[in-house]
């Protein structure tokens, strides 16, 4: 006891030397705020994604109002452009890009056997830095009075409509300086996200043996790492052209306004696969659970994930060939584009097989993933015909193009995403969403969302551009956007459906008492399933020792004499109950948030006065020299994860003694 | 007997890394990779930029001064090899002469931005700001951002340097100061790199 | 303690058997294939609908007049068709998938073995080389085929020298129209012959080459019926070709992003017989004349020289008094640089023929649409009326385009206090107004 005592004076002297004493506690909303564990980190990035995707949702609504009639008037011109352009920045990047990022961070640890991410207090600041950005980007809907400063330049940004001379207020410097922070927070997010998956595998847990998922969000994380130092490039040239008239897209000093886009579509093109591939991983964890069977060519489904990965490099120019390049990179670029179909279909056909003999429950989560296989194929296949460029000419910048990638990132990325939610919901809180509301909600969006971009395949052959802000009567549109119109009317009662379902649910679940769903309610395959729903704070009480793919799988079930499968153990037996309290973690910060804070501070300063950005540059490194003082570890407080602080340093005493 | 798995496994979970390399370390080196594109876009933006000035504009052979570049250069360089020292110093556990490499470095790494201060300092009184033309803007900020590398390598260096006096950087943290190095290492060669294209490639 | 055991057995029997596991099951089953069938059925009837109304698309890609239009069409319909194929086979496949292996089990999933009543499992297939090499291989050769064809096309429709056309038209897009430059003997170098605004008038059957410029930001130029789009780059100059099989007007569209009234950008392709055009073109090459002093026309003229002529061109009547500055076009840029001195006068250009930043008003009379093409200047244009006679016989849309030289900002999106569209010109009187269109109808 008089050594207990005697670690936490010395501990306090510790922490004197840090600037204040560190937060601690793992109840209430500020320990949230103060968090470093992954899974709420987790939590946190799919919340904010969806209350961000409600605001682009939202954005979407008003852009089809205004298109419901010829020579709408629902929202003018001015107003139209900014309300498209931050539909598309919310929707990519904060809504895609961060629901992706939860699932990275709650499944990623859980699924190699780790129990958290290699940096925890990084991984914290990844949050705060991506909601600074996020926060940024969308108060510049209503600062300055509604849409009056707004991104209004498409979400590509085309120079030089993006210069100061043709957008004069300060929408596009809010889309730089915003894309910049957001930028920074999945920088620093891949680079921890890589180190965890290379490094702190289970025993055993070799490359081949991790799940799909794994991989694909592997794969994600190290496109982000080489594709976001390009855009950021291009920002910040961007930047320094708006706020300090240097001249790199200044035609009159004799610049190419192609450098933009070049810059821009090397990041863009694998911004595409960093949106689709956490999808294609969660389709290919939910297919296999519920036909009971393995997935089908595991190692070709790595790979062609692979091939993706690199393929999504040599193909960046096939969103400019009308811009003018040489017919010799047209053909180039044309080719390598096909042939970037050949590793995505391989996927559709491995889910089929997955699929073929196997039995076939139709839960939820199974609806949205065959959803996925479903929707992303008629994306797919358009995104063939942009391949090919002569017929592109004819296909760009329409509707046609707006049908197909909504059907890439709602129907393949975002409905992969919301089985995602549907699937993983008991493992993040300990209950299941309802399933009745769950499945009501999938048709209800699948209908709405093949009513709003089905049709605009044809609207776009029939020669509708896309970003005007109206069409003419003789034009012969009006059917088919009223219909569209329509149709996204009803993908917001879908989503209004699940909302309603996250909801009730909580409240039923509430009512009754809080039952625990159990480790594993789905009978599933992967590592995250062998600990108790919630994922403990240590995610499981030992190390475990992995030796096949899908090992929880193998613990669940053996074969008999006869080779027939049968149960080997029940999935609380070999589940962690997560009632280990004495595992080592790291400690909760104020760091993280504060130097979100103060990136939030510089980011306006840039825009709007150089003294916020000094107040920001202060708390910025006043955060890092907080950060760098205080140990990852506070030795008071970080044995036990109830954070009951003497408690559990008893408990290790007496262990260390026993 | 659980107890004692446990407490294993707490200490495992500090120490155990699937590729050998420490957590950090392999963050340095990914992260580098992610400098390099950073340093790529940049780099390709001079290339297609620097010509396209007019023919009366100032352009790179009416300012560089190579002689003066190269010894700079040479300078940074030779950073680089006391930057070396400096690991085997520490690694040695010899921390007084890590100390010193340290210091060198710091020092060698701060005449280069010393060289670099001056040189935009010429070339902006010779009319090359960073709005006069594209090539202007684009040499400035290619070696701007790399002057800033430089600089926060430097501030790192000196972290280094004010750790090891108060003694906070002992021998078992020799990795610290290896990742620091890979560091240092990595935005010597990317100068290797500027100084031929930008400096040499024209003449 | 017993009372939340009690509870969660509530929960267990109230919450998620409540409707009856069996009863929800069968009523799901039934909701599930009703609906898919619906959309199944409703997206065929639509597409049906669809087909039957698709005679009045102006802008449409799908029944091409232009021969490379047509060279398209020919390239991308058996690949729509092949992808047509591949598109049933899949979702033949996921249906099928679906109903025949789908099993009933669990509604609560609160079974031993989650939503699965039993433990049976079908065989565990890891995979299958031979099956995967296969479906790697064969797209990829049916893809290969199409890369070749895609090749063949593209190179077929680059190879602009095959004209046998001398002219050479100047595009250039600017915020929010189009000018096109007539070189009538191709020399790009010199002024250009005609100067028009909007529509792009060609003989019928000849490749015409143009020349693709942009003023101000990046537009794209589009007549889907005749050819794709290409875009218009500031500081660059692309080659495109624009050929039609059939006369008539054909509508367009800038296609790329260029800010506050890019929907509102069009243009209008008008394919003429080889006779209508020499006779067009003749009629274009001329200046226009003064109005006799005394008429209303004249005292429009007047109120022109005032308010319009510093930015509009008339051949032959605006003089060079009216627009200092010594621009050329390269330096039309500097334009919007200069703007915030308000010095308007310094980008235009000094060459007669070149209208500024605003259309050439010559041969107004002679168009049949008006502000960027968004507005038809003549109400019954789209009548079988030769387009030669418009100005003889139209009927002019005389509400519309005064209107619009009342508040043109109003009429269509502009950012006119930058100079980018035609700014108010509200301070006229209405006899102002009726003496200016008795001008402009004087231009024909």
């Amino acid at each position: 006891m008089s050594t207990t005592q005697g670690t936490i004076s010395a501990s306090l002297a510790t922490r004197l030397l840090g600037v204040f004493s560190r937060p601690q506690g793992s109840e209430g909303w500020k320990s949230w705020l103060f968090t470093v564990d992954h899974k709420r980190i987790g939590i946190m990035y799919g919340a904010a994604a969806l209350f961000f995707f409600l605001v682009g949702g939202a954005e979407a609504l008003f852009i089809r109002l205004q298109l419901a009639t010829p020579n709408g008037s629902v929202i003018g011109a001015g107003t139209y452009n900014g309300v498209f352009t931050i539909h598309g920045v919310t929707m990519v990047f904060l809504v895609v890009m961060p629901m992706a990022a939860a699932f990275a961070n709650y499944l990623l640890p859980l699924q190699i056997g780790a129990r958290d991410v290699a940096f925890p207090r990084l991984n914290a600041f990844s949050f705060w830095c991506f909601l600074a950005g996020g926060v940024l980007l969308t108060s510049s809907i209503f600062i300055g009075g509604w849409f009056q400063n707004v991104p209004d330049a498409g979400w590509f940004n085309y120079a030089p409509n993006s210069g100061v001379l043709f957008s004069p207020h300060k929408g596009v410097d809010f889309y730089a300086v915003g894309l910049q922070i957001t930028g920074i927070a999945s920088l620093v997010s891949a680079v921890n996200l890589i180190v965890t998956v290379l490094n702190m595998r289970a025993k055993g847990m070799s490359l081949f043996r991790m799940p799909v998922l794994t991989w694909m969000l592997l794969i994600t994380q190290f496109l982000l790492l080489f594709a976001l130092p390009v855009i950021t490039v291009a920002l910040f040239l961007l930047m320094f052209d708006r706020l300090w008239e240097s001249n790199f897209f200044n035609v009159a000093a004799g610049a190419d306004p192609l450098l933009w886009q070049h810059l821009f579509w090397i990041f863009g093109h694998p911004e595409v696969y960093i949106l689709i591939l956490p999808a294609f991983g969660i389709v290919s964890e939910i297919i296999p659970t519920f036909s009971r069977k393995p997935i089908f060519g595991y190692h070709f489904m790595v790979a062609s994930g692979i091939a993706i990965g690199f393929m999504g490099w040599g193909v960046w120019a096939h969103h400019m060939f009308t811009s003018g390049m040489g017919p010799l990179s047209v053909a180039a670029f044309a080719v390598s584009t096909m042939f970037i179909a050949v590793p995505t279909g391989v996927k559709i056909l491995n889910w089929l097989a997955t699929m073929y003999r196997g039995r076939l429950r139709f839960t939820t989560p199974m609806l949205y993933a065959v959803g996925v296989v479903s929707m992303f194929t008629i994306g797919g296949l358009s995104g063939v015909t942009h391949a090919i460029a002569p017929s592109d000419t004819q296909q760009t910048d329409t509707y046609y193009i707006v049908a197909h990638f909504h059907y890439v990132i709602f129907g393949g990325a975002l409905l992969g995403l919301f089985g995602g939610f549907h699937f993983w919901w008991p493992k993040a809180f300990g209950y299941k969403l309802n399933e009745l509301w769950g499945k009501a909600s999938f048709w209800v969006m699948l209908i709405g969302f093949n009513f709003t971009f089905g049709p605009m395949h044809i609207l776009g052959l029939q020669g509708m551009s896309r970003r005007i802000a109206t069409y003419q009567a003789s034009e012969g549109f009006a059917f088919w956007n009223m219909v569209a119109t329509i149709g996204s009317f009803v993908i917001a009662v879908g989503v209004a459906m699940f909302l309603w379902n996250v909801f009730s649910s909580t409240r039923n679940w509430r009512r009754v008492g809080r039952p625990s769903v159990g480790p594993d309610p789905w009978d599933a395959r992967g590592l995250e399933w062998m600990t108790a729903s919630p994922a403990p704070e240590h995610n499981f009480d030992s190390d475990i020792q992995v030796d096949r793919f899908d090992e929880f799988w193998h613990r669940k079930y053996g074969r008999d004499e006869k080779g027939k499968i049968v149960r080997a153990a029940r999935a609380e037996e070999i589940a962690h109950d997560g009632s280990n309290t004495n595992v080592h973690l790291p400690s909760p910060s104020y760091w993280p948030l504060v130097l979100g804070v103060g990136i939030m501070l510089v980011g306006y300063g840039l825009i709007f006065n150089l003294w916020i950005a000094a107040l920001g540059v202060v708390a910025l490194v006043g955060a890092i020299y907080g950060w760098c003082l205080e140990p990852a570890d506070d030795p008071d407080t970080a044995h036990g994860h109830d954070h009951a602080g003497r408690n559990s340093l008893e408990d290790e005493e007496a262990i260390t003694v026993g | 007997m659980a107890a004692e798995a446990i407490n294993h496994s707490a200490q495992e979970q500090d120490h155990h890394s699937s590729t050998g390399i420490s957590n950090e370390k392999l963050a340095m080196w990914v992260f580098l990779g992610s400098e390099c594109l950073l340093f790529g876009g940049l780099i390709s933006t001079y290339m297609f930029n620097k010509d396209r000035i007019g023919l009366n504009d100032i352009g790179p052979s009416d300012v560089f001064d190579i002689p003066f570049t190269s010894v700079s250069s040479f300078v940074l360089l030779m950073s680089s090899l006391t930057m070396v020292f400096a690991v085997s110093a520490i690694t040695r556990g010899d921390l007084r002469a890590n100390r010193i490499w340290l210091a060198t470095t710091a020092a060698l790494g701060a005449t280069f931005v010393a060289g670099q201060v001056y040189e935009f300092t010429a070339f902006y009184s010779e009319g090359l700001g960073f709005t006069t033309n594209l090539f202007g803007s684009s040499f400035y900020a290619l070696t701007g951002f790399h002057g800033a590398h430089v600089t926060i390598g430097i501030i790192m260096l000196m972290s280094l340097y004010i750790m090891s006096l108060r003694g906070n950087l002992p021998a078992e943290r020799a990795e610290t100061v290896e990742i620091i190095g890979l560091y240092w290492h990595f935005v010597d060669i990317v100068w290797i790199v500027i100084f031929t294209i930008v400096y040499l490639f024209p003449q | 303690m017993g009372d939340a055991n009690k509870r969660r057995d509530v929960y267990k029997s109230n919450y998620i058997t409540k409707l009856g596991e069996r009863e929800v099951s069968r009523n799901l089953k039934a909701l599930v294939w009703l609906s898919s069938l619906l959309v199944v059925t409703g997206a065929i009837a639509l597409i049906v609908v669809a087909i039957v109304l698709d005679d009045n698309h102006p802008l449409s890609t799908l029944s091409p007049v232009g021969r490379q239009g047509r060279d398209i069409a020919a390239l991308i319909n058996p690949i729509f068709i092949v992808a047509g194929v591949i598109f049933f086979l899949v979702q033949g496949a996921v249906l099928a998938l679906w109903w025949r292996y789908r099993v009933s089990g669990s509604e609560s999933g609160d079974g031993e073995f989650g939503y699965y009543e039993d433990g049976e499992f079908p065989e565990q297939i890891h995979g299958n080389n031979r099956v995967e090499i296969g479906w790697t291989l064969v797209p990829t050769v049916l893809l290969a085929v199409i890369s070749v064809f895609t090749l063949i096309t593209l190179f077929a429709l680059d190879d602009v020298e095959a004209s046998d056309e001398d002219m050479v038209v100047t595009v250039v897009g600017q915020q929010w129209w189009w000018e096109y430059q007539y070189h009538l003997d191709g020399n790009t170098s010199t002024p250009p012959d005609i100067v028009t605004a909007n529509e792009l008038v060609i003989p019928v059957g000849v490749d015409v080459p143009l020349d693709i410029k942009s003023r101000d930001v990046i537009h794209s130029f589009w007549i889907p019926k005749l050819n794709g789009k290409r875009d218009a780059v500031p500081g660059r100059a692309h080659d495109w070709v624009i050929q039609s099989e059939e006369t008539g007007r054909f509508r367009g569209q800038c296609t790329e992003f260029c800010g506050l009234a890019h929907g509102y950008m069009k243009m209008v392709a008008v394919v003429l017989t080889k006779q209508e055009f020499a006779q067009w073109r003749d009629n274009q090459i001329t200046s226009a004349d003064m109005p006799q002093e005394g008429t209303a026309a004249h005292e429009g003229w007047q109120v022109f020289s005032q308010q319009c002529a510093s930015c509009h061109v008339v051949n032959g009547i605006t003089s060079a008094t009216n627009r200092g500055g010594s621009g050329t076009e390269a330096d039309t840029w500097d334009i919007y640089r200069e703007l915030s001195g308000n010095d308007a006068g310094a980008y235009l250009s000094q060459d007669t023929l070149v209208a500024g930043a605003a259309p050439n008003l010559t041969h107004l009379m002679t168009r049949s649409t008006f502000a960027g093409s968004w507005y038809d200047l003549y109400l019954n244009a789209d009548s079988h009326l030769n387009y030669l006679d418009l100005p003889e016989n139209g009927i002019l849309n005389r509400v519309e385009l005064e209107k619009w030289i009342h508040n043109a900002p109003e009429r269509k999106p502009a950012a006119a206090d930058e100079l980018r569209g035609m700014p108010a010109r509200s301070s006229l009187s209405p006899q102002d107004i009726d003496n200016l269109v008795a001008f402009m109808s004087t231009l024909d």
